[in-house]
């Protein structure tokens, strides 16, 4: 059996612990993510999906639990060592990109992740050109604009641009954390197709966080849905494939339902006992 | 003539602290105060090699890396033990304080007649005969040379895969991190080559005006931001091996500027506070000038 694209072990966090704010974002998540698979993660405000994110990337350090990328454990690596292995797109199409930088240099930064970064020339006119054929692939005419300031681009380009810039460099786990959100629709869509070309054309393993329940249809091998910090459904192989919107929905109102009951089940003895 | 001679000269030494603040403030986005030590350290340095009889080159050089050692102890401080960058800098400054004072024996140290870079090129120039040739213009062409030989180099560094690193941890901290750039690595360089940068400056400012003293640092963060602001003015560039021409013009542009203001009888103790105001007016001016246009207009709509 090959081994896990990604590992979670017993991974649990609490925000403001010892406070009156006590929060647990985490409740003990397991997670095995096959070479190749295609995860989309989807839930509510506050279910633990984007601390969940944070965790595999780095930029949140989980209380207890380990995290392995591709049989390594990187529990203890800070994000810039851990962007190694693994890719990440954020929600913030400003967040991703340089904006002072040109579209050249930027991706030049970004295919040198994991190399030595020395005084090597990645603007010379050979690498160059590499690197106006890559961003052809995403059908905007970049190529033609290589020196503009990113900061000059529209936000689905820059987001698209940051899209690639994960990929030049293949990753061993790519996270895109909703990174469609702040798009408007056609960019949204456009960006969308670009993503699952990228991942079925390079067998990418993709852990991806969304609020929209047709992109988790629509996209992905399994879906995880998120609930209190916990993984509440794990939907994969024809489950997933039968899945439609309104099932998914369903399952959310499950969800939203048993936690009024909750709610009102202590509002009922608070009313009685207190 | 004389009186332009010694402000392009000035101009043209004060033009690598510039060049550090560019790299510091623009580049890093950092304001780094290390630059008020890091030149007097330079100058203490060279002038103490100097009198030790090292060669000028030698004594240069030196100062250029006793800058850059200011520099990286600050970017240790800020990066790994996570001082706020401008109580670093002040740190590291103050600490140099007494350093200086250690290396010069004194708070003083006059190169009493040694030969220095200047009086070498010259000399070397004029085959021995060092009349032949004023000493100002060979100081001038020397470091027209030397500066824009740095400038150059830092221009080239800037689209290396390293330069690259430095530019977007200054740009684009969040983004820099995921491309597994060590943003606190890239910071504790950038700081470095830039304090090198100053600690030149003060060890070819101190065999310029033939000594070497504690307080020659104090402000001088300040005359290279009015430097930087002043070129950006002046010469507003986009691309960064421009904008690194412009830092340099604008240091000799100050130079200028200053020496036609004290020609016109303004009072040297002044100095400090003008510059000190031009700073402040240049930080500021621009938002103010935006918010009442900006105001002056949503009048207008509103009407």
């Amino acid at each position: 059996m090959p081994e896990a694209a990604l590992e979670i072990q017993r991974l649990a966090h609490t925000f403001n612990r010892g406070t009156p704010y006590e929060s647990m974002a985490l409740r003990g998540v397991d997670l095995t993510l096959e070479p190749g698979a295609f995860v989309v993660v989807v839930g509510s405000n506050g279910s633990g999906k984007s601390t969940l994110l944070n965790a595999i990337a780095g930029s949140l350090r989980a209380e207890t639990g380990r995290i392995l990328v591709d049989g390594t454990d990187v529990t203890d690596w800070p994000v810039h060592r851990r962007a190694r292995l693994v890719a990440r797109v954020f929600q913030d199409p400003f967040g991703g990109t340089a904006a002072d930088l040109s579209v050249v240099e930027n991706l030049a930064i970004a295919a040198a992740r994991g190399s030595r970064r020395g005084l090597g020339r990645p603007l010379a006119s050979a690498r160059r050109a590499e690197l106006g054929v890559a961003v052809q692939q995403l059908g905007l005419g970049l190529e033609e604009r290589l020196d503009t300031p990113v900061g000059l681009l529209s936000g689905g380009q820059r987001q698209a641009l940051t899209l690639l810039m994960a990929m030049v460099v293949r990753p061993s786990l790519l996270l895109l954390d909703e990174h469609t959100a702040s798009l408007d629709p056609r960019s949204a869509e456009q960006l969308l197709r670009l993503t699952q070309g990228f991942v079925s054309a390079g067998r990418l393993t993709t852990l991806m966080v969304t609020h929209s329940m047709p992109q988790a249809v629509r996209l992905g091998t399994r879906i995880l849905m998120m609930h209190r910090g916990e993984v509440a459904y794990d939907l994969s192989g024809a489950q997933k494939r039968r899945a439609r919107v309104e099932d998914l929905l369903a399952r959310f109102e499950e969800l939203r339902r048993s936690d009024m009951l909750d709610d009102s089940a202590t509002a009922l003895l608070q009313r009685a006992y207190v | 003539m004389n009186l332009l001679l010694g402000a392009v000269t000035v101009g043209l030494i004060l033009a690598l602290v510039s060049l550090g603040v560019f790299l510091s403030f623009r580049v890093l986005r950092s304001l780094d105060l290390t630059t008020d030590g890091a030149f007097t350290t330079g100058a203490a340095v060279a002038c103490a090699l100097l009198v030790a009889n090292a060669s000028p080159v030698v004594a240069t050089i030196a100062g250029g890396v006793a800058g850059a050692v200011c520099g990286a102890l600050t970017g240790v401080i800020h990066t790994r033990w996570r001082v706020d960058i401008i109580l670093a800098g002040i740190l590291v400054t103050t600490g140099l304080y007494s350093v200086d004072i250690w290396v010069m024996h004194g708070g003083n140290l006059s190169l009493a007649g040694r030969p220095t870079l200047f009086e070498q090129a010259a000399g070397f120039l004029a085959g021995g005969d060092q009349a032949a040739m004023s000493r100002d213009a060979v100081g001038v062409g020397l470091l027209a040379v030397l500066v824009g030989a740095l400038g150059l180099a830092t221009g080239a560094f800037a689209s290396t895969d390293l330069g690259l690193a430095l530019r977007a941890t200054g740009n684009s901290p969040g983004m820099a991190r995921a491309m597994a750039i060590d943003t606190d690595l890239a910071i504790t360089i950038g700081l470095t080559l830039a304090n090198c940068f100053t600690g030149l400056s003060g060890a070819l400012f101190a065999q310029y005006q033939g000594f070497a003293n504690v307080q020659m640092g104090i402000g001088m963060i300040v005359t290279g931001l009015a430097s930087l602001i002043l070129g950006e003015a002046i010469f507003p560039q986009r691309t960064i091996r421009r904008r690194i021409v412009a830092a340099l013009l604008g240091a000799v542009a100050f130079r200028l500027l200053v020496a036609a203001a004290l020609r016109a009888g303004l009072d040297p103790v002044a100095l400090k506070l003008v510059t000190a105001s031009f700073v402040l007016a240049a930080l500021t001016l621009p938002q103010l000038v935006r918010r009442l246009v900006g105001s002056r207009k949503a009048r207008r709509e509103h009407a």
